[in-house]
């Protein structure tokens, strides 16, 4: 196997400290701390909180979301000596543009134009657009790791040889459901951040963006900063929001990103910590650092005492930090940590040492025990990393669907005979089967994630298993239930119920936690697309052997579901447990392709040429299903006709969203259908309109239309 | 402070979701934390907004909180001699 190097070519960062890298170097050797009371918005009534508020002015337009500004200007920082469009954008987003969405229901807009940037999916989108990107686009939400695990994924495409240049990183504002949140959860020092110090008191809620363009490449290219090597994830699968106390997650991730990419723990002479400063964290961290390093800890510090908490940007923006230690030969203080915890056992640098490493760690944790690390050099000092060959997709073991029909066989029954499953599915099916795990606390989402987890992994549990879950638009009870609570009461009062359950990766946490999936913990989030995003990170992430849960679901929202996704009338979701690896008779699903297309006719040829090539590898199809969103139905007719004619299909297309109806994942019911469909041999008439459909020995081809184009194959190994 | 028990009690189920319990079904000594109720600490902070917001008290630290809702009667001991004076 041949070798590949994945360099850094640009940096862009946002952060209270200021805008750019060499900004925030001279700030980080200055010893600066940019952390101050909250102005962005009102503290409801209560003395305002620290926090790392972005004071520059930030470029675009004002009605454009503050995530997106933010993540604009670091693009454009990053994007600056490069003229051509980046392949690939992988951001990881927590919140999206609920900053906008927060006011917009306090003055009481109904029209669903005006949150339009309220999906954390929308701000990849609107980097593609920025960066003239027409390639795949992906965006994470796994709260505070975010970022690390959007560089992570974009760095596993590269090393795989499916883009040679990504943008990635990730971005958040402030706003009122993490600055309330975290402060109802008890997490935020009043006196701001101490990370690591013995009177740690919690986090500085902050917001910033920092991306990092990379390329893969065989010999350095001009203009290299340093080199990402490679990383790990990892799932506690202990607690929704509080971390393993002994960090065994953590643990386990950075010791995979050790692994993934090619050091010997000896390499690494830096570590840039997650460090929030909150008790748990900084002990939890501590704890995973001795037992990777035993007695030969390396230096190590938090740039949070200086910047805040950025959540989803935090570990970009510690990426970008490393690579400028890396190629300044500097590494910083732990500002604010005055008095070292002797009890932690890892002393943070009290004071910014000048002097070059070779390899620095970078750590990044969040909510659901969702964990991830990355692993950066200097250019060209280590050996080069392994490429990887082309995926050869997932041999599916078990699938199951809910819908308003039912569960799987209620579903598949109607939709036999040609009827609908459109509408909302019922909670009582998904609170019924088994209510030892009903989580009381969540809403409809998580314990549907919890529901489907139950039915399709083997057992219900699997230790060193890994989730994959696409939402379009995450836990709306109780992001909902958080709102009116904060809202209802002047600002004054919040739920820290709501706040823990509102993230977009509490379903998947949720799953690991009743299923003990201790393995990658990854939430996608990117509207119609959602399902077919978990599915490519599933296809970058996984190498080995273990089983892998990729989900995909939604919840309609009676009162947020019309602003946010209008054409909206269902809800439910899918989910298959898989592993790599292809037997004989049983079904393989395989990603073939996923872009973003805005307006760009290209992007349908592109595909048409992706399944061309496919098709001939894997033979004969027996059916499409396509899905094309009502809100861009003419469009998407037209490109599925452009498509067909392209791969001259004149076969039976199954128009699916007439019977799974109008929601963001319903992709992955769709799946779930045709994956049963295919076994049992063939399409009843009832469903093409036409004859019955042998499938016997047959592909069938699952294709995404609409702003984003997607293509799946189906077939039986 | 019998009647601040059974109020508390009833704001308990309700705050929390426990939806296979009764009010009734909660002993006033017996553990909130670590017992048969399986609340854990995303409760319990649930529970100090609740007697923040309803009580006008607030309980800012872990430690004051683990000895204020070791069980019903403990908490209501604490919202009956804390109460601020109108």
């Amino acid at each position: 196997m041949s070798g590949v190097r994945i360099y850094v070519l640009g940096m862009g960062i946002v952060s209270a400290l200021g805008s750019g890298v060499d900004d925030h170097v001279q700030a980080l050797l200055h010893e600066q701390t940019a952390i101050g009371p909250l102005g962005l918005f009102s503290g409801g009534g209560k003395a305002p909180l620290p926090v790392g508020e972005v004071t520059e002015n930030l470029p675009g337009d004002k009605d454009v979301p503050r995530t997106h500004r933010l993540a604009q200007a670091a693009a454009a920082q990053a994007m600056a000596d490069h003229l051509s469009p980046p392949e690939a954008i992988v951001l990881g987003v927590s919140t999206g543009g609920i900053l906008q969405t927060e006011e917009n229901l306090l003055a009481g807009r109904s029209e669903p134009e005006q949150y339009a940037g309220h999906a954390v999916g929308s701000v990849s989108e609107f980097i593609a657009r920025q960066t003239g990107c027409r390639g795949t686009v992906l965006t994470v939400a796994t709260a505070c790791s975010s970022g690390l695990t959007a560089i992570w994924l974009a760095a596993q495409m590269l090393r795989s040889g499916q883009v040679q240049t990504a943008l990635a990183g990730g971005a958040d504002s402030l706003c009122r459901l993490t600055y309330f949140g975290f402060d109802a959860l008890q997490a935020v020092d009043p006196a701001g951040c101490r990370p690591m110090d013995v009177n740690r008191k919690g986090m500085t809620v902050a917001e910033g963006a920092a991306l990092l363009l990379m390329v893969a490449d065989r010999k350095k290219p001009q203009g290299a900063f340093a080199e990402v090597r490679g990383g790990g994830l990892s799932c506690d699968a202990y607690h929704p929001a509080a971390p393993h106390p002994e960090g065994a997650g953590a643990f386990r991730a950075v010791q995979s990103a050790v692994k993934n990419a090619g050091v010997r723990t000896g390499d690494i002479e830096y570590v840039m910590l997650h460090g929030t400063g909150t008790v748990d964290n900084d002990q939890a961290e501590s704890r995973a650092m001795k037992r990777l390093f035993g007695g030969d800890m390396p230096a190590a510090s938090s740039i949070k005492g200086s910047v805040g908490h950025a959540l989803a940007a935090a570990g970009a923006m510690g990426s970008v930090i490393a690579a400028s230690c890396l190629e300044r030969g500097y590494l910083p203080a732990s500002i604010r940590c005055r008095q070292p915890d002797p009890e932690l056992g890892v002393t943070p640098l009290q004071q910014v040492e000048n002097r070059p490493v070779k390899a620095i760690l970078v750590n990044s944790f969040g909510f659901g025990g969702n964990n991830a690390a990355l692993v950066m050099s200097v250019p060209d000092v280590l050996e080069t990393i392994p490429q990887y060959g082309p995926p050869s997709g997932f041999c599916v073991h078990q699938s199951c669907c809910v819908t308003a029909a039912g569960d799987t066989a209620a579903s598949l029954g109607t939709v036999s005979r040609g009827m609908s499953c459109r509408g909302i599915a019922a909670t009582d099916l998904i609170f019924a089967i088994d209510p030892k795990r009903r989580d009381r606390r969540a809403g409809k989402m998580t314990n549907l994630a919890g529901y489907l987890a139950a039915k399709t992994v083997p057992g219900g549990k699997c230790e060193q298993g890994a989730i994959f879950m696409g939402t379009g638009w995450g836990a709306l009870t109780e992001t909902g239930r958080f709102l009116d609570k904060l809202f209802d009461s002047g600002q004054r009062f919040s739920s820290p119920i709501d706040f823990v359950g509102s993230v977009h990766n509490a379903p998947a946490g949720k799953a690991a936690l009743a299923s003990a999936c201790g393995g990658p913990n990854v939430t996608t989030s990117g509207g119609d697309i959602s399902f077919e995003q978990a599915l490519m990170a599933a296809d970058l992430a996984i190498r080995g052997d273990e089983g892998v849960l990729v989900m995909g679901a939604d919840e309609h929202h009676a009162r947020l579901t019309p602003l946010f996704d209008p054409a909206a009338d269902s809800d439910g979701g899918g989910a298959l447990y898989v592993s790599r690896g292809q037997r004989s008779g049983q079904p393989v699903i395989q990603p073939l392709f996923l872009r973003y297309a805005g307006n760009d006719a290209g992007a349908v040829a592109a595909l048409s040429n992706c399944m061309g090539q496919a098709v001939r590898s894997f033979g004969d199809i027996g059916a499409v299903f396509a899905g094309i969103p009502k809100a861009y139905r003419r469009d998407g007719e037209q490109q599925l006709a452009d498509m067909l004619k392209r791969i001259g299909y004149t076969g039976a297309v199954v128009d699916y969203r007439k019977f799974t109806g109008e929601y963001a994942s319903a992709s992955a019911t769709a799946t779930v259908v045709a994956l049963h469909l295919l076994q049992a041999g063939c399409l009843p008439p009832e469903l093409t309109g036409n004859a019955r459909v042998d499938l016997t020995g047959r592909t069938i081809l699952m294709l995404t239309c609409g702003p984003a184009v997607a293509a799946t194959s189906i077939f039986i190994g | 402070m019998e009647s601040l028990i059974e109020e508390l009690k009833q704001k308990i189920v309700a705050v929390l979701m426990l939806n296979n319990i009764r009010p009734e079904d909660i002993r006033a000594d017996e553990p909130l934390f670590g017992g048969n109720l399986e609340i854990d600490s995303i409760d319990v902070l649930e529970l100090v907004m609740m007697v923040e917001q309803d009580y006008g008290i607030l309980i800012d630290n872990r430690k004051l909180g683990e000895k204020v809702f070791r069980t019903v009667r403990t908490l209501a001991e604490y919202i009956d001699t804390h109460t601020p004076e109108v």
